[in-house]
């Protein structure tokens, strides 16, 4: 508790930044973790709340170094997770919808260019959705929650070599599907469309 | 979709169907030809855009309430959090793509160990083979893109009475014994407002033999057992402790960050200080039989899954350093844990086998099978030792249920009992004790229930909390019973209960103590 004194909005000021600081750097990993163990969206807000409730609410956690402070977060969230999922009346965990191809609209482009791109997104979605689950959430996490893969590893609790590993291997697969679409299991669910995903050079509109 | 390639109609172009040089669709410009690699990032960015920015808002959203919640504590009434880095990540994508042409074609030797086959979808494997099994049960009620949920808690090792004065008999008797528990009646409550929600306190409440509680939310309070008044001490810290009651309930061990102070229980005089390493903090500690000597563990924590621990000797009545145990490095944070009479120690480390070690003696007394082990460090609730310290009983995290609970052996690390708790509780387990007796063992959620340890029967379930309720004023509160403790001749159990706002403010902690027949 703050004391008494003329300090006291210079404390919170600066009690306010620390934990701003703090928020920052933890809230996007561990609102991840809770996503992923909780029924909604919601849920999951609530749950960093407490989590971050929790620690505000202790004297001692302000004069933790940042490992600890980094270890009790994470230990609080992930007792609260069990804690929310077994208060849940939803115990069916609903997969999580990430994936959406995204509305374009760009005069400079020529329709069929458009119509192309629209597809392209289309395929590439489908071919995300074809990987393995485990890649799938890398993925998720990475560029859906803009997490490091010390982050990843954190909520998948897997070592952080692994995620890298993982992760480059699931690029690279993209890569792979993306430039040569004859090749591979995956394209061949992928060929079902008939539109190319690559577009001859050289084509200009007359 | 148009089968014929577009420039038929409209374009001249080259037809190279399998050319090298294509054209990125992923492009604005028509034409021109980025690194394709670039564009493959740009374009999943894209697909996740709109997800992306749900959960921006929801950290936001999560932020206006914290600000909200601490307003009374003078934080500025409207501070949008600064931008997140997201150019960072946008370079480090980059730079891992590049990465990735260095790393082989070859199977990658980490496949194996996390028994994964790639090209199947939909199919993880666990990292840990006990692992498995959990998923197996898990079954239906968790989607394909779930994870295995990993539970870890600081240890609550719950405080039966000094082992000495037991006979160590046998742990898991056949007989039920002198007293046969059925049922549970409240003898007295009294109640404080506390502000932490006891998360990592441990533990919160401890039974001495001289009939007092103690107990922590955070800051220490004393309770007669008898009649559940609140016992006035001259020292009354101030600040947070763990409070370790010596075998003759004179006196009371409370530990503090990197000092640990041995004081009169009668009249809070500081007997004795010990001192821990100036990097590290004293996590746990126990008195031995004789109440000679303390044996603590000093920890450091070096990552948010680990920390190194020293454990060493101390004089109970000078404070000085007898000896130095045992130095770990890399031990799972939730997972270190001294038996109550200073005898044993128990820990594990990433290879999850569990390894128990004498302390007295100074050596490795036994390793759990890895195949056995129930990956303690990350999956443990809640862990108990038997009076004798030569068992301890942990709680493993599920999801769906409370259990099992699982009885290793010390001294031979083998596993010697294990049990599912009929009852499932509905949140996280907070206390887990063995009566002095060994015959039985008590477990807190929002429901206390107490099991016959030899016939793995429920034998009373009572005390139970509401876990989350709203009021007419549509404020919402959590409760749960947060520790348990025996008294020192099995007939009565002590249990504190914390509520707290879910939206910030002070809670209340309330201490019970109920006779058992």
């Amino acid at each position: 508790m703050p004391p008494k004194d003329n300090n006291i909005s210079q404390l919170a000021n600066a009690s306010h930044a620390a934990y701003a600081e703090l928020y920052q750097r933890h809230a996007p990993g561990l609102f991840a973790y809770a996503y992923q163990h909780t029924a909604s969206r919601e849920e999951a807000e609530d749950l960093v709340l407490e989590v971050f409730l929790t620690v505000l609410q202790d004297s001692r956690f302000a004069t933790f170094d940042a490992h600890k402070q980094e270890a009790w977060l994470w230990t609080i969230t992930r007792r609260k997770a069990v804690d929310a999922f077994r208060r849940s009346t939803h115990r069916q965990h609903v997969s999580i919808d990430w994936l959406a191809e995204p509305l374009y609209e760009d005069d400079r482009l020529t329709p069929e260019h458009l119509s192309l791109k629209r597809e392209a997104y289309a395929q590439l979605s489908r071919a995300i959705q074809a990987l393995p689950a485990l890649e799938q959430e890398l993925l998720r996490l990475r560029f859906g929650h803009g997490l490091s893969s010390k982050e990843i590893a954190a909520v998948l609790d897997k070592g952080d070599g692994a995620i890298r590993t993982i992760l480059h291997r699931t690029l690279r697969r993209l890569r792979a599907l993306y430039h040569r679409p004859e090749q591979g299991r995956s394209d061949e669910r992928a060929s079902t469309t008939r539109a190319p995903l690559h577009v001859h050079s050289e084509c200009r509109k007359r | 979709m148009n089968e014929h390639p577009p420039h038929e109609h409209h374009c001249t172009c080259t037809a190279s169907a399998a050319s090298d040089r294509q054209a990125d669709p992923w492009s604005d410009a028509a034409g021109a030809d980025p690194p394709d690699e670039h564009g493959l990032l740009e374009a999943v960015a894209a697909l996740s855009q709109a997800y992306a920015e749900q959960n921006t808002r929801s950290l936001a959203r999560v932020w206006t309430r914290l600000i909200h919640s601490q307003n009374s504590a003078g934080w500025p009434g409207d501070s949008p959090l600064p931008p997140m880095a997201g150019e960072e990540h946008q370079f480090m994508m980059e730079e891992e793509l590049d990465m990735s042409d260095r790393v082989s074609d070859t199977p990658d030797p980490l496949d194996r160990q996390l028994q994964w086959d790639g090209d199947t979808p939909a199919q993880t494997a666990p990292r840990h083979p006990a692992g498995r099994a959990f998923t197996r049960r898990l079954g239906t009620v968790v989607a394909a893109a779930v994870l295995v949920v990993i539970v870890a808690s600081w240890a609550v090792i719950a405080m039966t009475v000094h082992p000495g004065r037991h006979d160590t008999g046998s742990l898991v008797s056949s007989h039920p014994g002198a007293t046969t528990i059925s049922t549970a009646h409240l003898q007295c409550s009294a109640s404080f407002d506390t502000q932490t929600r006891m998360e990592l306190e441990q533990p919160p409440l401890t039974w001495s033999s001289q009939g007092s509680i103690a107990a922590t939310a955070p800051f220490l309070h004393l309770y007669a057992a008898q009649s559940c008044t609140a016992q006035t001490f001259i020292n009354r810290p101030l600040t947070p402790v763990q409070p370790i009651w010596s075998p003759d309930g004179q006196r009371l061990l409370l530990l503090h960050g990197d000092v640990a102070e041995v004081l009169d229980a009668e009249t809070g005089h500081v007997l004795a200080t010990l001192n821990a390493d100036p990097h590290g903090e004293f996590a746990q500690a126990a008195w031995t039989p004789d109440g000679q000597q303390i044996v603590a563990g000093a920890a450091v924590v070096v990552s948010h899954t680990t920390m190194n621990v020293t454990v060493r000797v101390w004089n109970a009545s000078t404070g000085a350093l007898v000896r130095t145990v045992f130095t770990f490095d890399g031990v799972l944070l939730t997972s270190f844990s001294i038996s109550p009479n200073g005898q044993y120690l128990a820990l594990e480390k990433a290879d999850h086998q569990i390894t128990f070690w004498n302390i007295s003696i100074g050596n490795l007394a036994s390793t759990t099978a890895s195949t056995s082990a129930a990956s303690v460090g990350g999956n443990v609730e809640a862990m108990a030792w038997s009076p004798s310290g030569e068992a301890l009983a942990i709680a493993v995290a599920q999801p769906t249920t409370s259990g099992p609970i699982q009885v290793w052996s010390a001294t031979s690390g083998q596993l010697v009992a294990s049990f599912t708790d009929s009852a499932p509780f509905e949140g996280v387990i907070g206390g887990l004790a063995w009566s002095p007796d060994s015959h039985y063992l008590a477990e807190s959620s929002t429901e206390i229930h107490v099991w016959n340890v030899a016939s793995k029967q429920l034998v009373v379930a009572f005390g139970s909390v509401p876990a989350k309720t709203i009021s007419s004023k549509g404020v919402t509160t959590f409760a749960r019973i947060a520790d348990v403790a025996w008294s020192p001749d099995g007939r009565s159990l002590a249990s504190l209960t914390v509520a707290y706002p879910a939206d910030g403010g002070n809670g209340q902690a309330t201490l019970n103590v109920w006779q058992l027949r």
